[in-house]
């Protein structure tokens, strides 16, 4: 009792009020930029959260990134164009409700499930975060080898039509991801003597090239397509949502869940969350009509609710054991210790009111995200009213200068060209982008886990199947292939002549 | 710019087979089994596998499709302008803006843009001047990022705070 009479008294603190709602703002205009990531959003927090008493600063952090991550929806679902890498899963459902001129309900569904996703989450964050977090403990890098690899199955599963071209497509996104130094001996591989690719090709620019600057090169191509932009309407973002969620409760709640469990996990982050989530509940749909605009919608809540959830299990290992789930959780580790509030078992013997408050701010931050997320997206919809000769210019310096940021070089910004005109290929003969794009993102850990894994063990593939976990996530990944494959047979024998 | 399966699996055989040319120099170090090599030798190996599927189930239908079909929007030399302005529009602000700093370098990006969409220099130029000037507050003085100035260094004050 005496510990929620503190809590309230940190949360009612007016200045602590000022900078939630200062830097909600601030994640979901960052958020809502093709280029910007809710990581860079936390980055360039830093020098300012270093002026700050230790429960704002990290405040700060957890409500602009909860925020830049739902933020990401909105160009996604408005200009096919991801904000943040989160929201890459559902883009093309999220873009297509919107070309059917339902953006209010895309928007709305995005925002909902991820205000709920994010509860959930916090709610598991507050309740069950040591039993959590002592499973993830468990794991070996042959655990997180099998993880990574059941992640990209599940994007190659949920890219196209084709599987085949869909595999290559995972290779391609794997190759591409082997340029720079190898993780284990730090050998350059691929750079051919460009000191730009010793650090291997920034995710950023690769991801703006490919979703942004390819959807800008159709755009210019089919002016009629551009002017769609102009011409849709964000509607309601909030009319009917309470019956949506309710109808939709079981892929919220499916979502909640396994992104508060991939989140939990080190190293697997939202996207992975939102990918996993988004193949399981396609998956779920089987024998129905994946592009009827309740499947759609259903696909939408569960991914959506899923990365916002992994933000508050990332924090389970981060603050009850000190381990980073993701990247922006390695930031905060980094903060809190800075700040005194070190990480780890003790904290909750040594301050319990900073870590209990911790917890209750994602409470806030999430509840939060619903005046301020509508207004955000209304905001960002004054866009559509730009003509598209305009906004083409406008979004591709966003891009130029995004990519620039991140990298800080003009190599990267050379990159978003070479890869916009690989992704408009790429969609032009059906070869899902989606597996090559989580194939870059999952190349580096899949490599390191499988190495470190096949070093310890000498070269004997049998390390991969000597711990009960990796037997059951071994499983569950070998037979998604399997199944995937036999489904395919199935569908290619109903539909001859057409295999690939 | 769509092409036949037969020419796709190609591609990914090419990348494959470049891939496993690449990996076969490097070699492990002394005290380790597998080397830097080995994931991209897997990778190559699958991607020729892959890429020989593909080619060979495109077979199949190699006499009824054509080797590339073109887009309709690459019948015209206005459509090819419109792609091409894109790539050009990076590769021009690539080579220019560290010689003429991101303010004017971003007015030339709009521009290009703007006028091969059809739009007047009167209405294209004010726009990305305004464009720039947002872009270089946002970018430059809250985010702090190092945009170039070129030879508008003396009013970079104007904006930087």
């Amino acid at each position: 009792m005496v510990i929620l009479t503190d809590v309230l008294g940190v949360l009612l603190d007016v200045h602590l009020l000022l900078v939630i709602v200062a830097s909600a703002i601030y994640g979901l205009v960052l958020g809502a930029i093709p280029g910007l990531t809710a990581l860079m959003a936390t980055a360039l927090l830093v020098p300012v959260v270093m002026f700050m008493e230790p429960v704002p600063a990290i405040a700060a952090i957890i409500t602009s990134s909860a925020m830049a991550i739902f933020a990401g929806d909105i160009p996604g679902a408005l200009m096919r164009m991801p904000g943040t890498p989160a929201s890459a899963a559902y883009t093309d459902d999220a873009y297509s409700l919107t070309r059917e001129g339902k953006a209010g309900l895309s928007l709305g569904a995005g925002l909902f499930s991820s205000v709920l996703g994010g509860l959930l989450s916090a709610l598991v964050l507050t309740l069950a975060a040591p039993n959590l977090a002592e499973l993830a403990l468990q794991f070996s890098s042959v655990e997180y080898f099998w993880l990574a690899v059941l992640g990209l199955s599940c994007a190659t599963f949920v890219g196209g039509s084709s599987l085949l071209k869909g595999v290559a497509s995972l290779l391609f996104g794997l190759g591409l991801s082997t340029i720079g130094m190898d993780p284990v001996s730090g050998t350059p591989r691929f750079t051919f003597g460009v000191t730009n690719l010793l650090g291997g090709l920034g995710l950023i620019p690769l991801l703006i090239g490919v979703f942004a600057i390819s959807e800008l090169l159709r755009t210019v191509t089919h002016p009629a397509t551009g002017g769609r932009h102009a011409q849709s309407a964000v509607g309601s973002v909030s009319a009917g949502m309470g019956r949506l969620m309710w109808r939709h409760r079981r892929e919220v709640l499916r979502g909640s869940t396994l992104g508060t469990l991939v989140g939990a996990l080190p190293g697997a982050g939202a996207d992975i969350a939102a990918w996993i989530s988004y193949a399981v509940t396609r998956r779920s749909q089987k024998g129905k009509d994946p592009n009827a605009l309740d499947q759609k919608v259903e696909r939408l809540v569960s991914a959506g609710a899923a990365n916002n959830a992994a933000l508050g299990g990332a924090y389970i290992p981060a603050t009850v054991f000190g381990i980073p789930g993701d990247a922006i959780t390695a930031i905060v580790i980094s903060v809190m210790f800075l700040k005194g509030l070190n990480p780890g078992p003790t904290i909750f013997l040594n301050n319990p009111t900073a870590i209990y408050s911790i917890f209750a701010i994602f409470f806030i931050a999430n509840l939060l995200m619903i005046p301020l997320g509508i207004l955000c997206i209304r905001t960002f919809g004054l866009i559509l009213k730009v003509p598209t000769a305009y906004l083409t210019p406008i979004i591709l310096l966003f891009c130029i200068v995004g990519a620039f940021s991140v990298e800080n070089t003009l190599f990267a910004v050379g990159i978003i060209a070479v890869v916009g005109l690989l992704g408009y290929f790429m969609e032009a003969n059906d070869i899902p982008m989606a597996p090559a794009v989580l194939g870059l993102i999952l190349g580096p850990v899949i490599e390191q886990t499988f190495m470190t894994s096949m070093l310890k063990s000498g070269g004997d593939v049998s390390v991969f199947f000597d711990r009960p976990l990796a037997i059951a996530l071994a499983v569950v990944t070998l037979g998604s292939w399997a199944l995937a494959g036999a489904l395919k047979l199935v569908d290619a024998a109903r539909a001859r002549p057409v295999l690939t | 710019m769509k092409v036949q399966d037969v020419l796709v699996g190609l591609f990914f055989i090419v990348i494959g087979v470049l891939m496993i040319d690449h990996a076969a120099d490097l070699k492990p170090p002394r005290h380790l089994k597998f080397g830097p090599g080995f994931f991209p030798l897997l990778i190559g190996s699958g991607l020729i596998l892959v890429g020989g599927v593909i080619a060979l189930l495109g077979l199949r239908t190699l006499r009824t499709e054509p080797l590339w079909h073109r887009p309709e929007w690459s019948r015209t030399r206005q459509g090819w302008v419109r792609f091409c302005s894109i790539p050009a529009a990076i590769a021009l602000y690539v080579l220019i803006v560290d010689a003429a700093g991101f303010l004017l370098t971003a007015v030339l990006v709009m521009v290009l843009v703007l006028t091969v969409s059809g739009e007047p220099l009167r209405r294209s130029v004010p726009a990305g001047a305004v464009t720039a000037v947002v872009l270089t507050a946002i970018f430059a003085s809250v985010l702090h990022v190092p945009l170039p100035w070129g030879p508008l260094q003396t009013i970079s004050g104007w904006l930087l705070w």
